[in-house]
């Protein structure tokens, strides 16, 4: 197999979701001295991106984004301790559910495919309080912060958090998302930008950190 | 036409019969009030009688014609063996999953809920309800159904794996789901209750496909509603997100009312389905009546009734009404009725 081939079954293998043959594959190119970064950037990573598209149309659901995820990671594992360099170089994301929510999927799939997409995570985990978003902004330099809440209970303490950043002078964009909350919402309380899924997530960053 | 009692109305509406005016079912206004009253979680848990009284407070002021009197929902997963964390204000949420493998479902065994203190709770608190309102009012309990409860005992992701992994570990588990629901609900339809409003929240329209609530959702939610139905009651149910691919499958599974999540349109679902089940809802909960305006909360309950026809259907919210929403938003629902012409 020639290393586009490699490139075309790793991608394949994300995108089926099939973990067995994304590690044999990752095994294979690791002996035919490939380039791990470059299993991970054209092969893992666009098997990320096409699901996430899947994802987008309602073609795929959770479970197959998660399923992907296992593929992929456990692929980039075998590859990770002969990469030469630090691959995530696209900037840094700051993630956190916000304070009095526990609900993390949705954060966590924007993680996935942030790590997909080159970025480097701050995983803040659940329930983050405000200071712990704007500690970690601050420690991390943080390009973008991207906390989330389904519960409306939570939604309220977000203009609190980005009056933080401002207090704190923090330059940061922030962005939001999460079932609870909208584009009007983010509008609302002065946020730089909104997604209603993962996929559309991680466009907005990547346009966020052009921009900047 | 003659005016109908609250109950009437509310039960006119599940048959699809006519009504009066269109009835109010919030469907869930149980830890909003708390809140409005000032009344804690765990004092509700602790004192019945005080839960009961929070909640006719609004639902006089709201004039509610069917309302919850048991919200808390989730307490099985406490009688299961997991780590709940209840807050003062708002829904328990689980802390820590009591299913880390297979072996441990072994050990687990449906508890009873005349034990469950949380249960025993609710149902003290319709009682409450019941003797405060009598046939004026209909009373619905709410209740976890087979696929969420699973995902709070083994942990939703968890349970998202497991769809690939180990399918037949989850049926295993959906099992011991049901019947543990089926004997919450015989125990607390004994308080009374007309319906129990069951609740899918993790088998939402935007976390699994059509197959997957075909074969891990659907299945079980037909299983609990008969089970209520057989016990006399009517069956409510209720998924979130955005359903519209799968309403015939909703249908299927013979509940009386689907309640909506804000993302399906109401006046798609009535023509879908309509012809077999009422439907509730759907006002938008987060940004409409929590974040909202007055106004735009009117407005929107002016449109969810225009685009229902009115017949068949049960004013709500498209999920439940968070703690913090102000009052005058809800109180738009009565004003729209009154304003509405019957189509």
């Amino acid at each position: 197999m020639d290393e586009h081939e490699i490139l075309e079954v790793l991608k394949d293998a994300v995108v089926k979701g099939d973990e067995k043959l994304s590690t044999q594959k990752a095994q294979e190119a690791i002996d035919n001295g490939m380039d791990p970064y470059k299993c991970i950037k054209q092969g893992l990573s666009e098997g990320m991106a096409v699901i996430s598209d899947l994802y987008d149309k309602r073609q795929v659901f959770v479970p197959q984004i998660l399923r992907s995820a296992r593929a992929m990671n456990m692929a980039v594992d075998i590859l990770k301790p002969l990469l030469k360099f630090d691959a995530s170089t696209s900037g840094t994301v700051v993630l956190g559910v916000v304070e009095g929510d526990i609900h993390d999927i949705g954060k966590n799939l924007v993680k996935l495919l942030c790590e997909a997409a080159g970025f480097t995570i701050i995983d803040l985990g659940k329930s983050v309080s405000i200071d712990k978003f704007v500690e970690a902004a601050k420690l991390n330099k943080a390009d973008i912060v991207g906390m989330s809440s389904l519960m409306t209970t939570s939604m309220i303490i977000m203009p609190n958090i980005i009056e933080a950043f401002k207090e704190n002078n923090l330059h940061c964009k922030v962005i939001i998302g999460g079932g609870a909350v909208s584009q009007s919402y983010a509008d609302k309380i002065g946020a730089d930008g909104y997604a209603d899924d993962a996929a559309k997530a991680v466009k907005l960053i990547e346009k966020l950190v052009a921009e900047a | 036409m003659k005016e109908m009692t609250s109950r009437e109305r509310f039960i006119a509406a599940i048959n699809r019969e006519d009504v009066d005016r269109v009835p109010i079912g919030p469907p869930f206004q149980g830890y909003w009030a708390l809140d409005q009253m000032k009344v804690t979680v765990p004092d509700s848990i602790k004192d019945p009688k005080l839960a009961a009284e929070a909640q006719i407070a609004m639902v006089d002021k709201c004039e509610m014609d069917g309302f919850e009197t048991m919200w808390d929902w989730l307490c099985p997963v406490e009688a299961l063996g997991c780590t709940p964390d209840i807050p003062d204000v708002g829904a328990p949420s689980t802390a820590v999953h009591a299913i880390q493998s297979p072996s441990d479902l072994e050990g687990l065994e449906v508890p009873d809920p005349s034990c469950d203190y949380r249960a025993k709770s609710a149902f003290e608190c319709t009682q409450n309800l019941i003797d405060h309102y009598g046939d004026e009012k209909f009373y619905y309990l709410t209740l976890v159904l087979p696929f969420t409860l699973v995902g709070e005992l083994r942990g939703v992701e968890a349970l998202m794996m497991d769809l690939f992994d180990q399918p037949d570990f989850i049926k295993d588990m959906l099992d011991l789901a049901t019947d543990t629901i089926n004997a919450y609900s015989e125990y607390l339809l004994g308080s009374g209750a007309d319906g129990v409003c069951l609740c899918d929240p993790s088998a939402s329209g935007d976390l699994i496909g059509k197959e997957d609530f075909q074969e891990f959702s659907a299945p079980y939610i037909k299983k609990c509603a008969k089970k209520v139905k057989k016990e006399g009651g009517y069956a409510l149910l209720h998924v979130c997100g955005n359903t519209s691919d799968r309403l015939d499958v909703v249908a299927d599974t013979g509940v009386d009312v689907f309640s909506q999540d804000f993302l399906v349109d109401i006046g798609h679902s009535r023509e879908t389905i309509g012809d077999r089940l009422a439907v509730l809802g759907n006002v938008n909960p987060a940004e409409t009546l929590f974040a909202g305006t007055r106004e735009e909360s009117l407005k929107e309950t002016e449109e969810c009734l225009r685009k229902s026809g009115g017949k068949g259907h049960i004013l709500g919210a498209g999920c439940d009404i968070a703690p913090g929403t102000p009052l005058e938003n809800i109180l738009t629902w009565k004003e729209a009725i009154r304003n509405f012409q019957m189509g």
